[in-house]
This record gives structure tokens, C-alpha cells and sequence, in this order.
């Protein structure tokens, strides 16, 4: 191997030293909650817990295991994602690729894309947006959760971009070989863009496994609650010197930040799992066309 | 690789789809219950709508009386402890021993509108139910709220059905909060709540001393503010490093940790409206008292007896110092040896804490701490109700249950005992008497010298059980005999309302907010405790006080003296 010059050493201590401590800094918020989730309550009153588990045990992991919220909320949280992503997908294709042809080929092309740019920015709001799902009758419904958030006008606009960024000429050789246009895009345009799609199908994961606060509006009991929701009512903090001598008789048994933090970590497991496979796109799908030469 | 790829994403869809079934069967399976809620809830949902009171929708689960008048609630969940219940009964929100007794002898059918998960949640369903015109017939709510729906034409005129429909007891209870609670909820002379009554006293302040520390010290109870300042002194000595005086978090009107208890000692009262020499009300944070408390707590913080950092810590992060042995001094309320100090004995065993009543800055003075109006919420009925005595109906039924004196019912309806208690939840309705918890504490005093419960009941029962393992060598459960055992901080307040020594005063304004409250008075008092932090921490001199003072007057604080002495007037 070839000896480094001083400077590069030097870059490279001070580079890894740097991006180690960055890497530092995000991890240990994860850390600190994982080393809280195992660790027995008192020591988490008494700001004992830092990277480690004291007092190591897993009364946490049992005691939110066998709530049945929990897992209630586990499952609607996997019916959103089952139901959601790929109508996502495909509702952002269906869309990204006719409004990606020149205007010459789709006259109309320029407003449609304005007419959907625009509700990027405005939205009905809250109380609007809760009428109609109750008018609806989509309360307590998967449906109130998918259908809202069906086309992800950010997400067909990054799609749209990277459709234009496919040659045309792919599409001409389709034509002329006698493609029609459900063929062209599909056969065609869809299996270039899969690295864009892979990136758009995390996205869209991410979202629907995130948000909370359309699953506390648009249900009317607690039962119909995805995890995020489930996780945001629990998890955020109860301002404790408040609670009357009921509330503590109601909370002898319960959940203290042990527990709360036991289910933060049980919730981002899926999240963490899917990453890595779908991460490398993160980078290559957003810069790197699919015909090359 | 791309093989791969799409292989795993499959097998993940597929994985999905399989849980995402199961999840179906399992909601309707494990909890026929609330899918039954939401089901019987749409269909209440479109009652609303139409505006019709037909009761067809409702004859799927009613036992052949099709005569019943649904009637329609919300309610918050108070997760655990329903969850609890419904795991050792069969029974749900909308079908139990109470929704059972208001159908047979009432003749109205319980419906839920919704069932929120926690307060704040709530709170927002209950907006957006306001502006979808769908609130349901009976709801319970704070005075703000219920302001805007009067002004809103929402709700109806309470007083004539209390008057013909309630019990002696049922008015007995109530009667015995105190008139502030039906004024509260009276706006130009016409009753639209029935309060959910619950206890003033218990808003005061005392001070929560390391007892351990105090016998091993020799240290007598404090009665003035030199008093204290000598035991934070004593305490400091024996912890040596690390040591924090007296424990204050970065709220300062926290009923633990706050400044409030501090500044009673020398008259002042922060947050409150009181009267001044002549007879007006005014803000008791801008007061000259308030002055004099704040040069006080500089004083404090200059001898290092506060946290460095207190203005950044918040009541989890400043509660550390008292868990870990660091701090043997805190204002606090009744139910502060249940958190924070529960933790401090949890870590050490050894610890113990008592309550002590407020000191005053010079000896001779009357103990005064202040008190406020603890009822916070309200039933009313909706203006589209047709039946608004339902209300006060399940009420008495409740009071009758629950309250009776006979008890026939009390173990069935309200606490059965092993294991299973706070079935009165499961009611759509309910109620507190206001001074529950000091009758539990007398009740229980005697029991807890002979170690006879005798014919203890109900909740009583449970917070004898509770202090009595406590005075046995339980200290998990010490926080407790804390509160109700003898020298807790329940006696304490019964001290403080039967003592001569102790002139309470209470906070004279208890009505809704007035406009200009509404638009400014956040703002107002986040400035006046920016410079209440910087006169504390010396970064500022006390005369800024003054001027903060003056500041406020002159940003909204005039109009809103002006407004709460016109209501004061008409009281």
C-alpha cells in the first residue's frame, strides 16, 4: 500500500473524526431511547440513563407487548401501508406519465400541471377536510387514512422529471413497433424508472407509516387508531404535577417513560428494517438516467 | 440484484397483505365491541344530520323496547384503567351496568359520537364537532368553551331542569362547592352548566421538607421565610456538592416547583385577581408584594440556594435534583409526594418527605395561602336535545348509586372490589363530592392507628390499604400515606381550612375569560415571566419590575382590569 502524504492523513483523521461525530449526534437520540426502554424506572426519574441500560430489564417490552391497542394499532398501521403505497405508485405513474409528454403531444398538459402544483400549496384545511371525510361516512375507515393522501403531488412531480430525462426515442422505437401508449409506459417507461420508483415507493412508505394526525381526526374511537396515532397519544408527555389524585390512582400501574420509549423503538423497527434495501436509490434514483450511451 | 431486489419487496407485500388480513378478523373478532361502537355510531351520526330524533336506528341492540330516546355523548378515554375493566367484564362503552340502569329506568339508550384518547384529542374532535354542527346532546366542558357555545346559541338554559329534575342530593353535592361553580357557568343571569365540581383547597400551596434530614439536623418546622432560608442552608452543608437549595423549574406557576407557595408569604399572589385596598380587584403578579417576593427569590438565587439554570429546567429535568438527594426543600401541592418525591423513595429508601404548611416572611403573620377555583369543567346540554332533563336524570341516578349513604348498590355500580375498581366510569356521566379526599383522610385516620379497617368501603378501603402497607414498610406505595396518612398533605389542608391561624385567599375572578384575556393574556404573562426569570437570575435589577409592570398596563393589561372589575361588579 502506498504511504498517505502528512496532509492526507491529516484530512482523513480530521474528516472521520468529524462525520463520526455527526453520525454520533444523530444516533444518540436512538441510542438514549434504547438505553431508556430497558432500563428500570427509577433511574430514568433520576436522569441515570445515557447510552447504556441501567439496571437492565424488560418489564417495558412485556408490558407493551401485551396490550392489545398495541398490536390493534400494529395491524391498521400495516393495512395503511398495504392499501396506500401501491395506490400511490401507481396513481403517481398513471399521472407522471402523460404529464410528461411535450406539450405538442397533450395540449392541455400545462394547466393539468398547474391545477395539481396548486393544491401543493392550498389545501381545504383542517375543519373542511373533516367534513367531508364525516359526510363521507369514511370516519373509523381505512379509507379515511388511504384516499386523502392518494396522489402525492410532490412525489408525481419528481416522477414526471424523471420520466422527461428518458429519451425520447424510446418511446418513438415503442410507437413505431406498434406499442400503444398503456404498453409504452409500462413496458417501457416503467422498468427505467425503476430506480425513481423505488425511491418514490419509500417516500410514500415513510409517509403513510408517519403520519399521525389524520389518524386522530378522522377517527371517532380509539380502536380504528394506526400506530403513529396510537404512539403519538401515549408518547407525548403528560404534565404530571397536574394530574388530580384520580388521574394518579388511574396511573398507579402505568406507563412511565420506560414504557413510553419501549414503544417508540418498537415502532421505528419496520421502518429501520425496510432502509437499507430501499436507501442506495435515495442517491442514484434521483441523479442517474436508465439509457446509457 | 434487481431480481433480488424485487423478490424481497414482494415478499414484503405478501407479508403485509397476510398481517393486514388478519388484522381485519382480529379488530372484529377480539373487539366486536367497538366495531359495534363505530357501527352504532355512524348510524348516530346521520341522526344528527337530518336533524330527526326517530329512535329506529337504534333497535338492533335495545331488548325490545323501541320506546327508548338515545341520547348522544363523548367521552375521553382514560386508557389503562377501562381497559382494565373491560378486560375482567364483559361489558363496553356503550353497553354496561350503567348504560343498562339509564335504559331501564330512565328509558334513554347511551350512544357515543366519539371516544377521544386523551384530553388535548378531545379537544380538538370537540372543534371540529362545533363547526360541523353535529356536538352531541350531553357534553362536559371548560368555561371558555362553554362561553363560546352560549354565544354561539348551542346550548340551552340548565337552570329550570336543575331546579324540577335534581335531588337533595344531587344539589347537596353541588351546593357544597361553593356558589363560584354555578356562577362560573351563569352568563347574564341565565345557568346553562351543571358544574363537575371539584376541590378549591386543594390548589394550595406548602412546602415539602426532607424530614430524614431535618430529625438528623435537629431542625425545627419552619414559620418564616429566615427560617427556611437557614434549613436550604443547613441541608446545603450536609449534601455538600451538588447541593440545590430549593427546587423551582422554568414554570413558574407549577403547582410543583412554581413560585407561587414562595410568594403567599409575602401577600402575593401571581396569576390571581385580588382585591386591593380599595376594593377593586387587581392582577396579583403586578402587585408591590409580587415585587417584594421576586427580590426575595433574587436574593435566593444570589446565595446559590437555586439552581444555576432553573429558567431552562423543565419539571421532569429540575425533579432530578430532589430524586437524587440533591435537594431536600420544594413547594408543592397536595399530591407532590406522588410525583415527584414517589421517585425520590424509590431510588433511596431511606428518604422520607413531609408537608408543612407555608411560611410567612415574618413571624406573627397569618398563613394565607391562596386558593382558586379547582372546577374545571361542566355539563350542559345541547340546544338540539330533546330531552335536556336526561342530564340531570343520570345524575341523580349517579349520586343515588354511588353517593347513598346506604351503599346497597356502591360495590356493583362504582368499586366491586378485587382487583376491579372505577367501574363509575364506565357511566357517561359522572361526579365528585369537592371534598372527597379530605373525608377519605379523616375516615381513614383511625383504621390506620388500630389497623382495623372496619366497615371501610370502596375507595376509602383502597387508600387505607394503600397507606396502611405504606406505614408497614411498603415505600413503593409511600406517596400515598403521604397524602392520606396522619401529617399528610391532606390533613394539612383540612388545617388549613379550620385553623385560625389560616386566612385563605382565594382568587376573585372565576369567570370565563374576557376578550381581552382571550387575545393577550398569554402574551402578557410569557413578558412578565421573561423579566420575573431575568430579576430571579440578577441579570436584571429588581426596579425592572416597574417597568414590566407598567408595560403590561399599558399592552392590554388596563383593559383587562377594567373588564374584570365590570364583572366583578355584577356579582
Amino acid at each position: 500500500m502506498r504511504k498517505k502524504s502528512k496532509g492526507k492523513l491529516a484530512f482523513d483523521v480530521i474528516n472521520f473524526s468529524i462525520l463520526f461525530l455527526l453520525s454520533f449526534l444523530c444516533l444518540f437520540p436512538l441510542l438514549n431511547i434504547l438505553a431508556m426502554s430497558f432500563s428500570d424506572s427509577t433511574s430514568v426519574a433520576a436522569g441515570k440513563v445515557l447510552l447504556f441500560p441501567v439496571g437492565f430489564n424488560t418489564y417495558a417490552y412485556q408490558y407493551v407487548l401485551a396490550k392489545s391497542a398495541f398490536w390493534l394499532s400494529l395491524l391498521r398501521s400495516f393495512e395503511r401501508l398495504a392499501i396506500g403505497v401501491p395506490l400511490n405508485m401507481i396513481l403517481t405513474i398513471m399521472l407522471a406519465y402523460p404529464l410528461s409528454k411535450e406539450a405538442a403531444a397533450f395540449r392541455m398538459r400545462t394547466v393539468y400541471v398547474w391545477i395539481f402544483f396548486f393544491t401543493m400549496l392550498f389545501s381545504g384545511g383542517l375543519i373542511p377536510g373533516y367534513l367531508l371525510i364525516q359526510n363521507l361516512n369514511m370516519m373509523d375507515t381505512i379509507w379515511a387514512l388511504v384516499l386523502p393522501i392518494a396522489v402525492p403531488v410532490y412525489n408525481v412531480i419528481l416522477m414526471l422529471n424523471f420520466f422527461r430525462g428518458i429519451p425520447h426515442e424510446l418511446e418513438e422505437a415503442a410507437l413505431i413497433d406498434g406499442a400503444n401508449q398503456w404498453k409504452t409506459c409500462f413496458k417501457i417507461y416503467v422498468p427505467c424508472a425503476k430506480p425513481s420508483i423505488a425511491t418514490l415507493t419509500l417516500f410514500s412508505l415513510i409517509a403513510h407509516w408517519n403520519s399521525w394526525f389524520d389518524g386522530l381526526i378522522f377517527s371517532n374511537f380509539p380502536d380504528s387508531y394506526p400506530l403513529a396515532s396510537y404512539l403519538q397519544t401515549v408518547v407525548v408527555r403528560r404534565d404530571m404535577s397536574l394530574l388530580s389524585l384520580d388521574d394518579w390512582k388511574t396511573m398507579a400501574m402505568v406507563s412511565d417513560r420506560t414504557v413510553r420509549c419501549a414503544q417508540i423503538f418498537i415502532g421505528i423497527i419496520p421502518i429501520i428494517i425496510i432502509y437499507p434495501f430501499v436507501q442506495k436509490y435515495f442517491v442514484k434514483g434521483m441523479t442517474l438516467g436508465s439509457v446509457k450511451g | 440484484m434487481k431480481r433480488k431486489l424485487l423478490a424481497i419487496l414482494l415478499i414484503f407485500i405478501l407479508s403485509v397483505c397476510t398481517f393486514a388480513g388478519c388484522g381485519k378478523n382480529n379488530t372484529e373478532n377480539a373487539s366486536g365491541n367497538s366495531t359495534g361502537n363505530s357501527t352504532g355510531n355512524s348510524t348516530g351520526n346521520e341522526d344528527v344530520n337530518e336533524g330527526s330524533t326517530t329512535t329506529e336506528t337504534n333497535d338492533e341492540q335495545s331488548t325490545g323496547s323501541s320506546e327508548l330516546i338515545p341520547i348522544t355523548f363523548s367521552r375521553v378515554q382514560s386508557s389503562t384503567e377501562e381497559t382494565d375493566i373491560f378486560a375482567k367484564l364483559d361489558e363496553s362503552y356503550d353497553d354496561n351496568r350503567w348504560t343498562k340502569l339509564y335504559e331501564e329506568q330512565l328509558g334513554y339508550d347511551v350512544q357515543y359520537l366519539w371516544i377521544a384518547s386523551s384530553a388535548e384529542e378531545g379537544t380538538q374532535k370537540f372543534n371540529a364537532a362545533v363547526a360541523a354542527g353535529t356536538i352531541p346532546d350531553v357534553i362536559c366542558v371548560d368555561k371558555v368553551t362553554l362561553k363560546n357555545l352560549v354565544e354561539a346559541d348551542l346550548v340551552v338554559d340548565m337552570a329550570p331542569y336543575y331546579e324540577e329534575y335534581a335531588s337533595d342530593l344531587l344539589k347537596s353535592i353541588i351546593s357544597a362547592a361553593g356558589e363560584q361553580c354555578i356562577q362560573a357557568c351563569t352568563f347574564e343571569g341565565v345557568q346553562y352548566g351543571i358544574p363537575y365540581v371539584d376541590c378549591d383547597i386543594e390548589t394550595a400551596q406548602m412546602i415539602w421538607l426532607r424530614q430524614d434530614w431535618l430529625d438528623e439536623l435537629n431542625l425545627a418546622a419552619p414559620t418564616t421565610t429566615a427560617d427556611l432560608e437557614n434549613i436550604m442552608k443547613a441541608f446545603n452543608e450536609k449534601v455538600g456538592e451538588g447541593a440545590v437549595g430549593i427546587a423551582l423549574c422554568n414554570d413558574l406557576d407549577n403547582v410543583s416547583m412554581g413560585i407561587s407557595g414562595w410568594c403567599n408569604a409575602y401577600g402575593a399572589y401571581p396569576g390571581f385577581w385580588i382585591k386591593d385596598s380599595n376594593d377593586k380587584l387587581v392582577y396579583g403578579s403586578t402587585t408591590q408584594e409580587m415585587k417584594n417576593a421576586l427580590a426575595g427569590l433574587a436574593d435566593l438565587y444570589q446565595k446559590g440556594y437555586i439552581d444555576k439554570e432553573f429558567y431552562v429546567n423543565d419539571g421532569t429535568k429540575a425533579a432530578e435534583a430532589l430524586i437524587n438527594d440533591k435537594c431536600g426543600v420544594m413547594y408543592g401541592w397536595h399530591a407532590s409526594s406522588l410525583w415527584p418525591l414517589q421517585d425520590n423513595i424509590d431510588q433511596n429508601p431511606e428518604a422520607d418527605w413531609m408537608p408543612y404548611s407555608i411560611v410567612m416572611e415574618n413571624t406573627g403573620d397569618s398563613v394565607s395561602p391562596g386558593v382558586s377555583m379547582m372546577t374545571g369543567s361542566w355539563y350542559a346540554v345541547s340546544a338540539n336535545c330533546t330531552n335536556p332533563e336526561a342530564l340531570v336524570q343520570m345524575l341523580n341516578l349517579y349520586c343515588e348509586k354511588v353517593f347513598d349513604k346506604e351503599k346497597n348498590e356502591y360495590s356493583y355500580y362504582a368499586n366491586p372490589g378485587d382487583g376491579l375498581e372505577g367501574v363509575w366510569r364506565l357511566s357517561p356521566v359522572t361526579l365528585n363530592t369537592a371534598d372527597k379526599n379530605q373525608q377519605t383522610a379523616q375516615a381513614i385516620a383511625e383504621p390506620l392507628e388500630t389497623g382495623d379497617p372496619g366497615d371501610l368501603y370502596g375507595e376509602q378501603l383502597s387508600m387505607y390499604t394503600y397507606s396502611k402497607a405504606a406505614l408497614d414498610g411498603d415505600t413503593t406505595l409511600w406517596g400515598w400515606n403521604r397524602v392520606f396518612g396522619k401529617g399528610g398533605s391532606q390533613m394539612l389542608l383540612i388545617d388549613y381550612k379550620s385553623s385560625s391561624d389560616v386566612t385563605l385567599v382565594h382568587n376573585e375572578f372565576y369567570g370565563a375569560a374576557t376578550e381581552t384575556m382571550t387575545s393577550r393574556k398569554s402574551t402578557l404573562d410569557t413578558a412578565l415571566d421573561e423579566v420575573f426569570f431575568k430579576i430571579i437570575s440578577g441579570q436584571s435589577g429588581i426596579e425592572e419590575f416597574d417597568e414590566v409592570v407598567a408595560s403590561w398596563y399599558g399592552a392590554g393589561g388596563q383593559e383587562m382590569t377594567e373588564e374584570v372589575n365590570a364583572w366583578y361588579a355584577e356579582q
